[in-house]
């Protein structure tokens, strides 16, 4: 008897230990990386860096560029992928939604370095757009509607099924349950999911690469032959170039777009955790 | 022809001779979950503008005869339903019935409250609206009146547009009654919609069906013998998916045929 507890206390507590190792495999390279990557960048830090672009040792054409294929990806991988994740929820029979699952999965899964190989294939070459802001917004936006897409299937499907039953049984029209009873508690996890979305490709780089070039001019209005800058970009080839100058200013843009990550996972996780009260409260 | 085939109506007038008494007809009931039996073969006649109580113990079928009148299995996986259900003149199964139509007329109140996250006057308006019973504007006299119906009136009305989280389980259950009560249904189907409340809120409910008896056919699932006792005027009691007996409540508790009701109501069974 005495022996057999006494095993089972060494066996808690290896896997107590196991436990808080993975957790500081996890907790620690983060935590390191980001102070890493801002302490380094911080004497490079001026206003300069928002003043002038990369041309002349700053960063406003690669912010600026930065916020423009951001924008542009909530606008059309946003809208794609809400109303992909709505129909697999809502009105996709189950083996047609698992059928999708499936493909949106497989797209998920496909390397971003490939996305943007058929992106340049297709768009660059084949469709003579050359490199081009819509270039790049369409080769990010396909590598994150997967998750676009899952978020929002999954935000619908965690809607109390008393609020659904209460909806059925008053003969609401499909639309107006949706739009009246499903959609408001299930925003802030669509929107969480858009926000998490764009953080990832906001530190996307190799679809970029194939599809927008880069430019050290700030971006204009066309849309097509028109090479844009972006924060990644200036970290990936300002690292390769001999010289001082060139290190520090792909410190900084590390920096910057680990900042930008960072407010958006924060501002995702406070519209989560908004929305598990209000379903929680809900569920009385 | 034999006399004993002359004498069983075809079904047009069987319907005919049946329509005025028989809100709700059920014949040949059979609900199936995958290959489990809910419901095996059940007939029954609830009359119109009475209110019947289906009891039972739990697992019975209560519930799932409930959903199967206003086919909310239709939204449940897995489940079959054979047999005819008729509203009225309306068959609930019927190839053309007009499934939000039905629901119109076929009310349904739930034992948890589940306001929509809408404000309180938009959770009563909603459905008359969506239904096309009431413009926008006659919608706010239909909101008024049917909150008064139900006694909530008073509490809300400085507060129409606020959320219905704010209210209290009872009052949200009343809510959710006064939701249903918009669409002006012929049948309201209730599934223990008191088990959750104060005995005052229950009180107050009881009171409201049985003034709404006299313009609807009401069937409330209890597993509250004494509430049944209360305020219905048949009982319908299932054990295992089964029919046992359909009586008036005063037979039913005083002097049912069948010695499982008389066990049950004795609280031997349960």
């Amino acid at each position: 008897m005495e022996s057999k507890s006494r095993t089972r206390q060494v066996r808690a507590v290896l896997f107590w230990a196991l436990c808080a190792i993975a957790l500081a495999i996890i907790i620690v390279p983060a935590v390191a990386i980001v102070v890493g990557i801002i302490a380094k960048a911080w004497p490079a830090f001026s206003p300069a860096i928002i003043t002038h672009t990369t041309a002349t040792d700053g960063l406003q054409n690669a912010i600026v560029g930065t916020l423009i294929l951001s924008v542009g990806v909530l606008l059309t991988a946003g809208t794609i992928g809400v109303l992909g994740g709505l129909y697999i929820a809502e009105f996709a029979s189950p083996r047609i939604g698992s059928v999708l699952r499936f493909f949106s999965e497989v797209l998920s899964g496909v390397p971003s370095i490939v996305v943007g190989y058929v992106g340049y294939l297709s768009l660059v070459v084949a469709l003579g757009w050359g490199y081009s802001v819509l270039g790049g917004v369409l080769a990010l936006g396909t590598l994150i509607i997967p998750y676009i897409v899952k978020s929002t299937e999954v935000a619908f499907s965690t809607v109390p099924r008393s609020l659904r039953e209460g909806s059925v049984a008053l003969g609401l029209p499909k639309l107006t349950m949706i739009r009246k009873v499903l959609l408001p508690p299930a925003l802030p996890g669509i929107i969480s999911g858009l926000v998490i979305a764009i953080a990832i490709s906001t530190g996307e780089t190799a679809p970029l690469l194939f599809t927008a070039d880069f430019s050290d001019h700030n971006p204009s209005i066309a849309l097509f032959h028109n090479p844009v800058g972006y924060l990644t970009g200036v970290t990936y080839f300002d690292l390769q170039q001999p010289g001082a100058n060139y290190l520090a200013l792909a410190n900084a843009a590390a920096a910057v777009t680990v900042i930008m990550i960072l407010v958006l996972i924060f501002g995702g996780r406070l519209i989560t955790a908004r929305s598990r009260r209000m379903i929680a409260r809900m569920d009385v | 022809m034999t006399a004993g085939y002359l004498s069983i109506p075809t079904t047009a007038t069987a319907q005919k001779e049946r329509s005025s008494s028989a809100a709700v007809r059920v014949r040949g009931l059979s609900v199936k979950l995958a290959s489990r039996t809910l419901i095996d073969d059940v007939s029954v006649t609830f009359p119109e503008k009475r209110i019947t109580a289906i009891v039972g113990p739990t697992g019975c079928g209560k519930t799932t005869l409930l959903r199967s009148i206003n086919r909310m299995h239709d939204h449940s996986p897995g489940i079959t339903v054979s047999g005819d259900i008729t509203v009225g003149d309306t068959h609930v199964y019927g190839a053309t019935t007009h499934l939000r139509e039905l629901r119109r007329r076929v009310g349904m109140l739930f034992q948890r409250a589940n306001p929509f996250p809408q404000s309180i006057e938009d959770n009563v308006g909603i459905a008359p609206r969506a239904h096309g019973m009431v413009s926008r504007r006659q919608s706010r006299e239909l909101v008024e009146q049917q909150l008064i119906e139900v006694g909530l009136w008073e509490a809300v009305k400085d507060r129409l547009s606020s959320s219905p989280f704010t209210l209290s389980g009872g009052q949200q259950q009343l809510l959710c009654l006064a939701r249903t009560l918009a669409l002006s249904p012929e049948v309201l189907l209730l599934d223990e919609p008191t088990s959750a409340l104060d005995p005052g809120t229950t009180e107050h409910i009881e009171a409201l069906l049985k003034r709404l008896r006299e313009r609807m056919t009401i069937l409330i699932v209890t597993h509250n013998l004494s509430q049944a006792l209360r305020i219905s005027d048949e009982v319908a009691f299932f054990m295992a998916g089964k029919l046992v007996e359909h009586a008036t409540s005063n037979t039913f508790f005083h002097e049912a045929a069948d010695q499982r009701s008389r066990d049950y109501v004795s609280g031997r069974v349960g």
